[in-house]
């Protein structure tokens, strides 16, 4: 039972790194608290569900659709409501609150447009493969193969493409990026389209499997911060670390006590973190002068 | 005497914190000319607004009043990269280097390069940038060996993180990272400060470089006087957001007024 735990753990610690990526990428370049990442999940979800359910499409076309469109809704938030206030120079805090905004209107706005009621892909049994005790269903098998790619390209994409390089570098210092020549205003187009289509990618792969409602995007964004604080924030391979450690205690918790007890799990360890260790795993220190 | 930079006018205040009505004057009426192809160097005591009036003429300082020209056109209200890509290269005080970028990348993205920044870009056009990165790689080598010495301490560790690197070795990797850049005016905020004497000639070379081999002007900041008297054609004072002396650094140093608002003699 313990390794089967551990692997339900994984597979959801790597959807959780995916969602936990798509907001370091904003949040490591940035520094906005970019709450409306939980809507922009839900709405990825929503789009993949219409277009596979409603429409009919194949699956491989929905995500495809619903990382198109969450990627320019994403992009569209900065543009619209961030970089204005970017240009204004408001403080983090009131971006805080603009995001906030953004998210309960788009939220009521999803709920308005498919219903507030939970919805799932199908009603078909997975196929099971099992080893001895061990059980994994086709679709977990499936959301562990993507997860492990997604990841890996990414890393691939941040290590050896030049725009990876650019992103490391804004993340290190931006005034520096910006004396050398580059616009800060094009690297929030990338980084928020990047965002965008990551937290598609992690929401299709989880609504896919266990559904979606319009209010399940903040539990798992609140993960998704959670992983990135435990792991290291300002540092991208945090988010794995620190999403796969959240998914597997959390499983073990539901292992030994109850599910009810998951969410409380997150927290209690983001409180630890934060007293004894607030640079995570892999973060440096740092010392506010 | 051609000049590169032309400030007039520039007036920078900030509202205090402690009294709301009072603003702090950083810069009055602040006016000065730089000289092509020269060193000069810009002194004064802390706070007299030196680092500002950098941050001002790379468009990191917003809010200034009067008038910024760079060789012919007016760059007051420009975006810092839009001023960089003029021909502006700012070396910041401390160590600034992308740490976790690669000593080798820390070079090659001082290079700037305007369609690196369309995404994608290496994949759309593979054979174009490789080409071109690898230009910019073969450069980087040429300006390290020709500083440093063929068998320099950068070149040999390219792939290692900058971060990896002393205090004196990431000061001397953003000088090096300067050359990348073409630049025409080289903005060096406190070159020595906290670096160990060993390395203090290496940046003078560097300079030297900036300057007789390419033909570049530089403006820079700095505390050790023997450095200024070593490097600058042209002495610029500061004092309370003002240039109150100007000429050769022998003279300016040596002038009772600078003798006793700087060294208290």
């Amino acid at each position: 039972m313990f390794l089967q735990f551990i692997i339900n753990g994984l597979i959801t610690g790597m959807l959780y790194t995916l969602a936990s990526l798509g907001y370091a990428l904003v949040y490591n370049t940035t520094r906005i608290f970019h709450l409306a990442l939980a809507v922009l999940y839900v709405v990825a979800a929503y789009i993949f569900w219409h277009v596979t359910v409603v429409c009919g499409f194949p699956m491989f076309a929905g995500i495809f659709a619903s990382v198109c469109f969450t990627a320019l809704l994403s992009l569209a938030i900065d543009r619209l409501v961030y970089f204005p206030l970017f240009k204004l120079k408001a403080s983090l805090s009131v971006v805080l609150v603009s995001s906030i905004g953004v998210f309960t209107v788009l939220t009521n706005l999803v709920a308005l447009t498919w219903g507030n009621e939970f919805k799932a892909f199908g009603s078909d049994i997975s196929r099971i493969y099992s080893s001895g005790n061990l059980i994994v269903t086709g679709k977990q098998l499936f959301q562990f193969i993507a997860s492990l790619v997604l990841i890996i390209t990414f890393f691939l994409f941040l290590n050896r493409s030049k725009t990876g390089l650019r992103i490391k570098a804004v993340r290190d210092d931006s005034e520096l990026y910006q004396v050398l020549g580059f616009s800060l205003t094009k690297m929030r187009v990338t980084v928020f389209l990047l965002s965008g289509a990551m937290i598609s990618l992690a929401s299709c792969l989880t609504a896919w499997d266990i559904g979606m409602d319009p209010y399940v995007g903040m539990p798992i964004l609140l993960n998704a911060i959670v992983a990135l604080i435990i792991g290291g924030a300002g540092r991208f391979e945090s988010c794995v670390i620190g999403g796969i450690t959240l998914g597997i205690l959390q499983a073990l918790v539901v292992w030994q006590w109850s599910a009810q007890w998951q969410e409380a799990i997150t927290f209690v360890v983001l409180i630890i973190f934060l007293f004894l260790r607030p640079q995570g795993f892999i973060g440096e220190k740092s010392r506010v002068v | 005497m051609e000049t590169i930079l032309n400030i007039s006018n520039l007036n920078l205040s900030f509202i205090s914190d402690r009294q709301k009505e009072e603003s702090l004057f950083l810069f009055r009426d602040l006016s000065l000319e730089i000289e092509r192809e020269k060193i000069t160097a810009l002194v004064g005591g802390n706070g007299a607004g030196k680092t500002t009036l950098f941050n001002v003429i790379s468009g990191l300082q917003r809010g200034a009043s009067g008038k910024v020209n760079f060789q012919g056109s007016e760059i007051t209200r420009l975006s810092p990269y839009k001023i960089a890509r003029l021909g502006i290269g700012r070396l910041f005080q401390g160590a600034r280097v992308f740490e976790e970028l690669s000593i080798l990348d820390n070079m090659v993205i001082g290079a700037i390069h305007h369609a690196n920044e369309i995404p994608f870009y290496n994949l759309l056009f593979y054979r174009k940038s490789m080409a071109f990165e690898k230009g910019l790689e073969e450069k980087a080598e040429a300006i390290l060996s020709e500083l440093f010495g063929s068998n320099n301490i950068f070149w040999e560790d390219r792939i290692k993180p900058a971060g990896n690197l002393s205090f004196g070795h990431q000061r001397l990797l953003a000088m090096a990272r300067l050359l990348m850049g073409n630049y025409s005016l080289y903005l060096l905020d406190e070159p020595t400060a906290g670096v160990h004497v060993q390395f203090i000639e290496q940046i003078a070379s560097a300079i030297r470089h900036m300057n007789s081999h390419s033909h570049k002007t530089v403006l820079l900041i700095e505390h050790n006087m023997h450095f200024v008297r070593q490097m600058a054609e042209y002495c610029l004072y500061m004092e309370n957001g003002k240039i109150i002396a100007k000429g050769h650094p022998n003279d300016v140093l040596a002038s009772d007024q600078v003798q006793q608002s700087y060294m208290g003699i």
